[in-house]
C-alpha cells in the first residue's frame, strides 16, 4: 500500500470554535491525543515504507489545534528529526497560538512548512468564523517571523461572508511573499448547522475560481484552487494514499472520509496487510458507486465524470450512494473554465 | 402544442453567457442567449404559442405581435434541433 502523505490530527483540542470547523474541535470536552512517542514511531514506519516504495513522504500535523498538544515541545523535536531525514512536514495551525521553538524552526528548517488559517482580511470578516479578537493575534504571529525558510501558506475557507474579499486577501498576502490557498466550506462539523449562511452557489464559486486564476496569472502564482473533484483519486490504478489519522489513532483512506465505517486501521497496531485489505474493500464500494446514476445519464459531463467525491456525498447526504452536491459546479467548471478532468483538480481538491 | 424534450441537461451560465442545453440522446449541445433561454423556459410550463407570447410580453414589456414573430422563428429552430416537440392537443 503506497502512502504518499498522512494528515495527522495529533490532538482533538482547540482554543477556537470556528463556525465552519469540519471537526467541530472547539466543542470537544475530553482530550484525545496521539503521544509524541507514538507519533515518532508511526512516522518512522511510514518513512521506511516510502523508501521501499520510492515515493517522497509528506506529513501534516493538524487537530484540533496542533499547538494545543500537551507535548508540542517534544513534537518540535520529532519535526526536526524527521525533516532532517527528508520528510516534508506541514503544520496546520489557526495562528492564534505561539510556540517559540516551533516559530524559530520556521526560520531555518527547509523541510518544514506552515499553513495558517485566516478567514478574512480584517477582524470584522474573520471574526464571523473564527471568533472575536483573533485576527490581530493571528496577524501578529504570522508577521512575527523575520524570514521564513519556506513561504507560509495562508488559507481561507471561502464561505458566504468572505467570498467577496478573496481578491483583497490574495493581494495582501501574495504581495508579502506568502502563498495563498483556498477551499470552499464543506458540509461537515460546525458548518452543518450554519449551512444556510455559509454555503455559496456554484455560480459564485465559479466567479471566485475565475478571479483567483486571473490573480495567479497576474502574480505568476499557482494557488491551491478548490475545483470540484471529478473522480476520487483513490480509484486511480495503483493509488497513492493520503491517509487521515485521527486523534484516537484510527486511520482513514483520505482526509475527508471521516465516518467510522471508513476506518481501515489504527496506528497503535499498524498492520499494513490488514490496512490494505480494508482499504481494498472500501475501494470496491467506491468503484460500485461510479456505476450509479444520480441524473448522470443526461448530464453534459456524463461521459467522463466519475461521480465526484464519495466522502463529500456522505458528508452531505449521510449516504455514499448519492451525489456529492457539486454536479452544477462541475458542469460550470467544464463549460466556463474548461476544467475537464481530474488532471487539473485532483491534487488541489483532495488535499 | 409544444413541449420541451424530456431529459435535457439545462445549464444556466449567466446573464451574458446564456444557457447551455445538452441532449444526451444526440450528444448535441445548444447555446441559447438570454432571450432564447427565457422563451425555452416558458415552454416548460406553457405549451401553446399564445400563452408563451403573453408571458414574454409581460417580462419584456413589448408588443405581443413583435414577440410572436420572434417566438415563431425560435420554435422553428428548436423543433428542427429536436429540443421542442410538437404534439396534437
Amino acid at each position: 500500500m503506497k502512502i504518499g502523505s498522512a494528515y495527522i490530527e495529533i490532538t482533538n483540542r482547540c482554543n477556537l470554535n470556528c463556525a465552519d470547523c469540519y471537526n467541530a474541535s472547539g466543542l470537544n470536552k475530553s482530550t484525545s491525543e496521539i503521544s509524541a512517542e507514538e507519533l515518532d514511531l508511526f512516522i518512522s514506519t511510514l518513512e521506511e515504507n516510502s523508501v521501499r516504495d520510492g515515493i517522497p513522504l509528506n506529513i501534516s500535523f493538524s487537530g484540533g489545534e496542533p499547538l494545543m498538544h500537551s507535548e508540542f515541545n517534544k513534537i518540535t523535536d520529532i519535526i526536526q528529526k524527521h525533516t532532517e531525514k527528508g520528510t516534508r512536514v506541514v503544520v496546520v495551525t489557526n495562528s492564534t497560538l505561539r510556540n517559540e521553538k516551533f516559530y524559530s524552526q520556521l526560520e531555518s528548517n527547509q523541510n518544514l512548512y506552515v499553513q495558517f488559517s485566516l478567514d478574512g482580511i480584517n477582524e470584522e470578516t474573520n471574526s464571523v468564523i473564527r471568533g472575536a479578537g483573533n485576527f490581530e493575534k493571528s496577524i501578529k504571529n504570522i508577521e512575527s517571523v523575520k524570514s521564513y525558510a519556506n513561504p507560509p501558506i495562508i488559507k481561507m475557507v471561502i464561505a458566504g461572508h468572505n467570498f467577496l474579499q478573496v481578491e483583497e486577501y490574495y493581494r495582501y498576502f501574495v504581495q508579502k511573499g506568502f502563498h495563498v490557498a483556498f477551499s470552499f466550506v464543506g458540509h461537515m462539523g460546525n458548518a452543518v448547522s450554519n449551512w444556510d449562511t455559509l454555503s455559496i452557489s456554484p455560480q459564485q464559486k465559479i466567479d471566485v475560481l475565475k478571479k483567483i486564476r486571473l490573480l495567479d496569472e497576474e502574480f505568476d502564482q499557482n494557488s491551491h484552487l478548490p475545483y470540484a473533484t471529478v473522480s476520487c483519486p483513490l480509484l486511480a490504478p495503483d493509488p497513492t494514499f493520503n491517509i487521515l489519522v485521527k486523534p484516537d489513532g484510527s486511520i482513514h483512506p483520505c482526509q475527508t472520509f471521516y465516518n467510522k465505517w471508513a476506518c481501515i486501521g489504527n496506528i497503535h497496531n499498524f498492520n499494513e496487510t490488514d490496512i490494505q485489505e480494508k482499504a481494498n474493500k472500501i475501494l470496491s464500494i467506491l468503484e460500485e458507486r461510479t456505476k450509479m446514476d444520480f441524473g448522470c445519464k443526461k448530464c453534459i459531463n456524463g461521459s467522463y465524470c466519475q461521480k465526484g467525491c464519495p466522502a463529500a456525498a456522505v458528508n452531505l447526504h449521510g449516504n455514499l450512494n448519492s451525489d456529492d452536491g457539486n454536479c452544477m459546479l462541475r458542469k460550470l467548471q467544464f463549460l466556463k473554465l474548461s476544467v475537464l478532468s481530474n488532471k487539473d483538480s485532483e491534487e488541489k481538491t483532495c488535499m | 402544442m409544444f413541449y420541451t424534450k424530456e431529459g435535457l441537461d439545462i445549464i444556466e451560465l449567466g446573464e451574458e453567457e446564456g444557457t447551455v442545453v445538452f441532449d444526451s440522446d444526440t450528444g448535441d449541445t445548444t447555446v441559447l442567449d438570454s432571450i432564447g433561454a427565457d422563451i425555452f423556459k416558458c415552454f416548460s410550463h406553457c405549451h401553446d404559442i399564445d400563452s408563451v407570447v403573453s408571458e414574454l410580453a409581460k417580462i419584456y414589456n413589448e408588443d405581443p405581435q413583435i414577440i410572436k414573430n420572434d417566438v415563431a422563428e425560435f420554435i422553428d429552430t428548436l423543433t428542427k434541433q429536436g429540443l421542442l416537440l410538437e404534439q396534437e392537443e
